[in-house]
C-alpha cells in the first residue's frame, strides 16, 4: 500500500510540473501567434509531447477525466498541426482556455465533481474541429478535409493537391474522394440539416463518427457525416431527425445541392461557385419540385428541435431519473450533451471569434450558477426524493426498536440522507441540512453499537423526522424552512453524549462543508428500475393516448371507403388489417398507462406501523400491527383518498378494540393486542379489512345508547346488523371517556360518508370480546367507473354500475300511468318510471339537423320499438325504473368533468370519451329522479 | 424559384395554417372564416387550434345554440353551431367545415364554422365599431367591422359568444329564483 502510495504522490508532483509546462508553452504559442502569425514547429511539438506526457500519467493514476481531457486537447493540437486548422489568434484563444480549464481540472480533481469541467473542454475542442472544417469549406490554404481519423502526412499532401482549386460541382474533389472511401466501410451516411448552432451538433457528432461534408450559410447548416450507428440512436445523440443516405456520391451531391437551393437567399453562398449552380440544376432538374420540397420540409424540422434543445435542462449532478431514461448513452456522453446546453457556445467562425473571445470565459463561470428555472425543477426533484427518505426513516426507526441487531437499515438511512443533504445543502436549506446531519450522527452511532435503540431514543429520532417532514412541508409551499431546531439539536446531542461522550462534538458537528458533495454514484441504484413521473403528466399521456383512438376511426373509415372501391379493394382490405394491429397495440398502450397509475398498496401502510406504535404507547398498551398484501396494486388518486379513513379504522382498533395489557391477562389473551390490516383484490373490487383481536363491540350497550338518542325504540327487537349499522349514524359514539385520540362522536359516519365517496361499501362484525373486523370495498380505481351504456335516440348514455339494479325488456303497454307520472311492476314491487328521452328532452329525429353525423344505430332503432328496455336503477334503498330505447354494453368508463361552462347542466355527472372518440354523456340518475317527480313542467320551457 | 417552391408547399401542407410572421406589422391577425354564406373575421388570438370536426355528442337540455359535446384530447368542449347564432340557414356541413377552439380566459369552446378562408393583418384604422342598434338582434355578437377594399366583413367577438351562450341561462335562474 505505502508503495503505492509513493508513486502515487510521485506521479502526482511529476503531472503538476506538466501541467506548468503546458501553461508556459500555451504562452509562447500565443505571443508568437500574435507576434509573427506563424507558429515555430518546435513550439508545437513541445506542446504535443507535453500533453502526451500528461495524457499518459494520468492514465497511468487511473484519472480517467483528467486523461480524457488530455486526448481531447491531443485531437485539437493534432489538428492544428496538421494544418486542418488555421493557427490564428483564436485558435491561440481557444487553447488558452482549453489550458485554464485543465488547470481547473486539475486542481479540483480528487475533490470535486469535474464533469461540467470535462464538457466544457469537449464543446472547445468541437470548436477546434469547427475550425479546421470551416477553413477547409472555405479553400483557404493550408486546407486539408480530412477528419481527425486521418493520418498526418496524407493530409498535408492532399491539402497541398487541393489548395486553391476551384471546382465547378457542388462537391469539392476532395469531399467526393473522402465519400468515396467510404464506400467499402461499413459506416452508414446521415443527414443532419439545421439551424442555429452548429458547433453543438459538431460536438456530439464527433465522438460517434466522422464528419464528411459541412455546409454552413447564415444561421442554416448541414451535416453530412459517417457512423457505424443505427438511425434512432444516431439521432438521440444529435438530438434532432437524422436523414439515412445512400452510400454514393451523386446522391449525397444531390442532397447538397437541394440543400443550397433551399437556402433563403442563394446568392452570396460561400461555397459554391457560380457553375455549381447550373450544374445543381441539371442534376436536380430530373425532379424537380419533389424533391425540394422535402429539403424544405427537413430543415423546419430540426429549427424546432432546437427551440427544444435550449429549453432548461436540470443539473445534472443528481438526476437519477435522466439517468434511467437515457441508457444507450455512455454517461460521458449524456452529462456533455445536457451541460453543453446550459452554456450557450458562441458562433465559431473565425470572423466572429475574436469578439466572443470575452464572451466565452465568461461562459466559465456562469456554469456555477444555477438558473431559475432549474432551482426550481431542483426543488421539486429534491422534494419527491425528500419524501421517500422520510418514508425510508421511520420504517428504519421502526425497524430498529424492534430488532437492534439489524443495522443493515441504517445504511438505506444514510443513503437517503445523504443525497437530501446534499442538495438541501446546495440550494441553502440549512435547517434541513443540519436535522439531517444530526440525525445521521445518531444513526451512526446506532450502527456502530455505542447507541442503543430503545423506545425512548427512537422517540427523540420519530421527532427529529418528524422536523424534517415540516420543513419539507414548508419548502413545499414555498416558504423559507425556518424552524426552530437548536433545541432539538442539543437534546440530541444530549442523548450522545449520555451514551457515547467521546464520539459526540466530531459526529455532531453542525455545519460540515462541502463532504457532501460526491453523493451521485452512492445513490443511483436506489432508484434502480423504477422512475417518479409527475401525476399531470400521465394524465397527459392517457389523453394523447386516446386522441389515436379518433384518429385510428378516421384511417379505419378511409380503409372502409377503400375497400368499396373497385380499384383500391386490395389496399383497402390491407389498410384495414393494419388499422385493426394499429388498434390493438393501441389498447395494449392504454392498458400499460392505466397500469401505471397502480401503486402497492403498501406504500399506504408504511406510515401506519408508525402510527399504531405512536397511539399504543400513548394509550399504554401493547399492540402489533400485522399488514398482508402490501404489494397489492391500488389506483394512486384512491391510495391517497383512503389514507385517513384507514388511519381513522386504526385509531379506532387501538382506542377501543385492543384491550389493556394488565385486562388481556387476566382474560387470558396475550398481553400484546393485535391489530391485521388485510389488503385483497377481488375482481374489480378492493378488499381492505381492519380487525383487531380486542374487547369486540357491545351490542347491549349500543341499544341503550340508540334508545336514548331516539334512533331506536325501547322495545324494538333489532338484529346484530341493524345495530351495527346503528355505528354508522352521525354522532353515535359509545365511549364513555372521550380521549384525544377517538371518541369525539364523529367518527364512523365520516368514514362512511368517505367510503361512500370513493364509490365502496363499508360493513362491519364483531363478537363481543373477541375483538371487531371493518371491511370496507372499493372499486379497484376512481378514475374508471364499470358502467352501463345505453342508447337513446342514437345517442350513447352512461349509467354507473353501482346504480344500476337489473334491466329488463318489457312492453310498453304495461307501463300504469297515473296522472303525469308512470309506474311499473317488477316482482310485486311498484317502481316509478322515467322514460329518458323525455327526461332528457331529446327531440325525436334530431341526428337530421345539423351539423351531426347521421346515427349509425339508426336502423336497428325501429326494430326493437315494441318491446323496450327498462333499467332498474337503485338509488340507496330506493328503486326507479329508467326506460331506454337499448342497451350498448358493460364499459369501463374514465368520467370527465363537463367544464365550467356546461356546469348547470344536472342531470349530467359528467361525461366520457368512448372507443371511437365519441363523448358519451354520463347520466347522474339521482338527480333525474329527483327532479322527475315534481319538475317535469320546468322541462318543457325548453322545447324547440 | 424559391418562393414558388414556398407556395408549392404551403398548398400541400394544407391545413396547417401556420400563418408566416413577416415583420412587425401594425394591427391584429384575424383569421377569415365563412358561416353560411357570410364571411367574419375572429382575432387569432382568440383561437386555440383548428381541428377537423369530430363526431358530435348531442347535449341534453343544453341551449340551443349549442350543437352538442366533443372530445379533444380528453377534454370535454362544448359546440356552439355559429349558424344557428347567427339565425343563418341551418343545413348539412360540408367537408371543408372546421371547428375553431376558441379560449376566452379559462374557458374552451368549439365555434363550428363552414369553411376557413385567410388570415388577414388589419390595421387599426380599419376597424370600426359599431353602434349596437344597427344591427339585427342575431349579430348581438358582432361589436365591430373590419372595412377594407370596399367590403365591409363584421368581426365575432368571443367573449360576447361566451355571454349570450353560456352565461345567459344563469342569469335567467337568477331571475326566476
Amino acid at each position: 500500500m505505502g508503495l503505492d502510495q509513493n508513486t502515487l504522490n510521485k506521479q502526482l508532483a511529476e503531472s503538476a510540473e506538466l501541467v506548468e509546462r503546458f501553461a508556459g508553452v500555451c504562452l509562447n504559442l500565443r505571443s508568437e501567434i500574435e507576434l509573427s502569425s506563424g507558429v515555430l514547429p518546435a513550439t508545437m511539438e513541445n506542446l504535443r509531447t507535453t500533453v502526451r506526457e500528461l495524457k499518459d500519467i494520468s492514465e497511468c493514476s487511473d484519472r480517467v477525466r483528467l486523461a480524457s481531457a488530455l486526448s481531447l486537447i491531443e485531437d485539437g493540437l493534432a489538428e492544428l498541426h496538421g494544418g486542418r486548422a488555421l493557427t490564428d489568434a483564436s485558435a491561440a484563444t481557444l487553447l488558452a482556455q482549453a489550458q485554464m480549464v485543465l488547470e481547473k481540472l486539475f486542481s479540483a480533481e480528487s475533490s470535486f465533481d469535474e464533469s461540467f469541467l470535462l464538457t466544457e473542454l469537449e464543446s472547445l475542442c468541437g470548436q477546434f474541429m469547427l475550425n479546421c472544417i470551416y477553413s477547409s469549406a472555405r479553400d483557404v490554404p493550408p486546407a486539408g478535409v480530412e477528419t481527425e481519423t486521418e493520418s498526418e502526412t496524407e493530409t498535408e499532401t492532399e491539402a497541398e493537391a487541393g489548395a486553391g482549386i476551384v471546382r465547378p460541382e457542388c462537391l469539392r474533389s476532395d469531399e467526393v474522394q473522402l465519400v468515396s472511401k467510404f464506400n467499402t466501410r461499413d459506416e452508414a451516411f446521415f443527414l443532419y440539416s439545421g439551424c442555429g448552432d452548429s458547433s453543438r451538433v459538431l460536438t456530439r457528432i464527433l465522438p460517434v463518427g466522422d464528419v464528411l461534408i459541412y455546409r454552413e450559410h447564415a444561421e442554416d447548416f448541414l451535416f453530412i457525416f459517417a457512423t457505424e450507428l443505427e438511425q434512432p440512436l444516431v439521432e438521440a445523440i444529435v438530438e434532432g431527425s437524422v436523414r439515412l443516405l445512400q452510400k454514393n456520391a451523386q446522391d449525397v451531391e444531390s442532397v447538397v445541392a437541394a440543400w443550397v437551393l433551399s437556402l433563403p437567399v442563394v446568392q452570396g453562398y460561400p461555397v459554391i461557385e457560380p457553375q455549381a449552380e447550373l450544374s445543381v440544376g441539371a442534376v436536380s432538374a430530373v425532379a424537380p419540385a419533389e424533391v425540394q420540397i422535402q429539403e424544405v420540409v427537413e430543415i423546419d424540422a430540426p429549427v424546432e428541435q432546437s427551440v427544444e434543445v435550449h429549453a432548461p435542462v436540470p443539473e445534472t449532478v443528481d438526476v437519477p431519473v435522466d439517468e434511467t431514461v437515457v441508457v444507450d448513452v455512455p454517461v460521458d456522453e449524456k452529462l456533455s450533451c445536457d451541460s453543453s446546453l446550459e452554456q450557450p457556445l458562441p458562433a465559431t467562425l473565425p470572423a466572429a471569434a475574436t469578439t466572443e473571445d470575452s464572451g466565452n470565459q465568461e461562459n466559465v463561470s456562469e456554469t456555477y450558477q444555477l438558473s431559475e428555472t432549474s432551482q426550481s425543477e431542483l426543488v421539486a426533484d429534491f422534494l419527491s426524493n425528500a419524501h421517500r427518505l422520510l418514508e425510508t426513516l421511520n420504517r428504519a426507526l421502526l425497524t430498529l426498536e424492534r430488532n437492534p441487531a439489524e443495522t443493515s437499515v441504517v445504511d438505506e438511512v444514510f443513503r437517503a440522507a445523504h443525497t437530501i443533504k446534499g442538495t438541501a445543502g446546495m440550494l441553502g436549506f440549512s435547517g434541513v441540512e443540519k436535522l439531517l446531519h444530526a440525525l445521521e450522527g445518531a444513526f451512526d452511532k446506532i450502527r456502530l453499537g455505542q447507541l442503543k435503540p430503545t423506545a425512548d431514543v427512537v422517540d427523540l429520532l420519530l421527532v427529529g423526522s418528524d422536523k424534517v417532514r415540516d420543513l419539507f412541508i414548508l419548502i413545499e409551499f414555498g416558504k423559507t424552512p425556518e424552524i426552530e431546531v437548536d433545541d432539538y439539536l442539543s437534546k440530541l446531542e444530549d442523548l450522545g453524549c449520555n451514551k457515547a461522550p467521546d464520539d459526540v462534538p466530531a459526529e455532531l458537528n453542525k455545519d460540515d462543508g462541502p463532504d457532501n458533495f460526491s453523493l451521485p454514484s452512492a445513490n443511483r441504484n436506489e432508484t434502480q428500475g423504477s422512475i417518479r413521473v409527475d401525476l399531470k403528466r400521465l394524465e397527459s399521456l392517457v389523453n394523447l393516448v386516446g386522441e389515436l383512438v379518433t384518429d385510428r376511426t378516421r384511417f379505419a373509415d378511409i380503409g372502409e371507403e377503400l375497400r368499396k372501391s373497385p380499384m383500391h379493394s386490395d389496399l383497402g382490405h390491407r389498410m384495414s388489417e393494419s388499422v385493426s394491429i394499429f388498434g390493438r397495440h393501441m389498447n395494449e398502450v392504454q392498458n400499460l398507462i392505466m397500469q401505471v397509475r397502480m401503486v402497492p398498496a403498501g406504500e399506504l401502510f408504511s406510515k401506519f406501523s408508525r402510527m399504531v406504535r405512536d397511539l399504543a404507547r400513548q394509550t399504554g398498551k401493547e399492540v402489533e400491527l400485522q399488514v398482508e398484501g402490501a404489494d397489492v396494486e391500488l389506483d394512486k388518486t384512491l391510495v391517497e383518498d383512503l389514507a385517513d379513513t384507514l388511519i381513522h379504522l386504526l385509531r379506532n382498533a387501538v382506542d377501543h378494540g385492543i384491550e389493556f395489557p394488565e385486562i388481556r391477562e387476566s382474560l387470558g389473551k396475550p398481553r400484546t393486542g393485535k391489530i391485521q390490516l388485510n389488503v385483497s383484490r377481488q375482481g374489480n373490487l378492493v378488499v381492505i379489512c381492519v380487525s383487531d383481536d380486542g374487547q369486540g363491540l357491545d351490542t347491549e350497550k349500543i341499544r341503550l345508547k340508540a334508545i336514548e338518542k331516539g334512533l331506536a325504540g325501547a322495545n324494538e327487537v333489532l338484529s346484530r346488523s341493524d345495530l351495527f349499522e346503528l355505528i354508522f349514524r352521525q354522532g353515535f359514539s359509545t365511549a364513555e371517556k372521550v380521549t384525544n385520540i377517538s371518541g369525539r362522536g364523529v367518527g364512523m359516519d365520516v368514514v362512511k360518508m368517505d367510503i361512500q365517496r370513493l364509490k365502496g361499501v363499508i360493513s362491519l362484525e364483531s363478537q363481543e370480546g373477541r375483538g371487531t373486523a371493518v371491511s370496507v370495498k372499493l372499486p379497484l380505481t376512481l378514475a374508471i367507473v364499470p358502467s352501463l351504456v345505453v342508447e337513446v335516440q342514437g345517442e350513447g348514455f352512461a349509467i354507473p354500475l353501482i346504480n344500476v339494479i337489473e334491466s329488463l325488456r318489457i312492453d310498453p303497454s304495461e307501463i300504469q300511468q297515473m296522472g303525469s307520472s308512470r309506474f311499473f311492476k317488477v316482482r310485486e314491487q311498484v317502481i316509478p318510471v322515467v322514460n329518458l328521452r323525455e327526461a332528457l328532452e331529446i327531440p325525436s329525429g334530431h341526428k337530421e339537423t345539423g351539423y351531426r353525423r347521421p346515427a349509425v344505430s339508426s336502423t336497428l332503432q325501429t326494430r326493437s320499438r315494441e318491446r323496450v328496455v327498462f333499467v332498474v336503477i337503485g338509488i340507496g334503498s330506493e328503486r326507479f325504473g329508467l326506460v331506454v330505447d337499448r342497451l350498448i354494453s358493460q364499459q369501463d368508463i374514465v368520467i370527465r368533468s363537463l367544464g365550467r361552462l356546461l356546469r348547470n347542466n344536472m342531470a349530467l355527472a359528467g361525461g366520457c370519451v368512448m372507443g371511437d372518440g365519441r363523448v358519451a354523456l354520463v347520466l347522474d340518475v339521482a338527480h333525474i329522479f329527483g327532479n322527475e317527480n315534481n319538475q317535469r313542467s320546468k322541462h318543457a320551457r325548453r322545447a324547440s | 424559384m424559391l418562393e414558388e417552391l414556398r407556395k408549392q408547399l404551403k398548398s400541400r401542407l394544407g391545413d396547417e395554417f401556420t400563418p408566416e410572421v413577416t415583420g412587425i406589422r401594425e394591427g391584429l391577425q384575424f383569421l377569415v372564416f365563412r358561416s353560411g354564406t357570410q364571411d367574419l373575421l375572429v382575432a387569432v388570438g382568440n383561437i386555440s387550434e383548428i381541428i377537423m370536426p369530430p363526431p358530435i355528442t348531442f347535449l341534453p337540455k343544453a341551449q340551443s345554440e349549442v350543437d352538442g359535446v366533443i372530445a379533444l384530447r380528453g377534454e370535454i368542449l362544448p359546440v356552439v353551431n355559429l349558424r344557428r347564432l347567427l339565425g343563418l340557414s341551418d343545413g348539412q356541413h360540408t367537408s371543408s367545415a372546421r371547428v375553431l377552439v376558441v379560449r376566452h380566459e379559462d374557458d374552451v369552446f368549439g365555434i363550428i364554422v363552414d369553411e376557413i378562408r385567410e388570415f388577414v393583418w388589419v390595421g387599426d384604422s380599419e376597424v370600426h365599431i359599431l353602434k349596437q342598434n344597427y344591427l339585427s338582434e342575431e349579430f348581438k355578437v358582432v361589436s365591430k367591422v373590419v372595412k377594407t377594399a370596399g367590403t365591409v366583413r363584421p368581426i365575432l367577438d368571443v367573449p360576447t359568444v361566451l355571454k349570450c351562450v353560456f352565461l345567459k341561462g344563469e342569469s335567467n335562474e337568477k331571475a326566476m329564483a
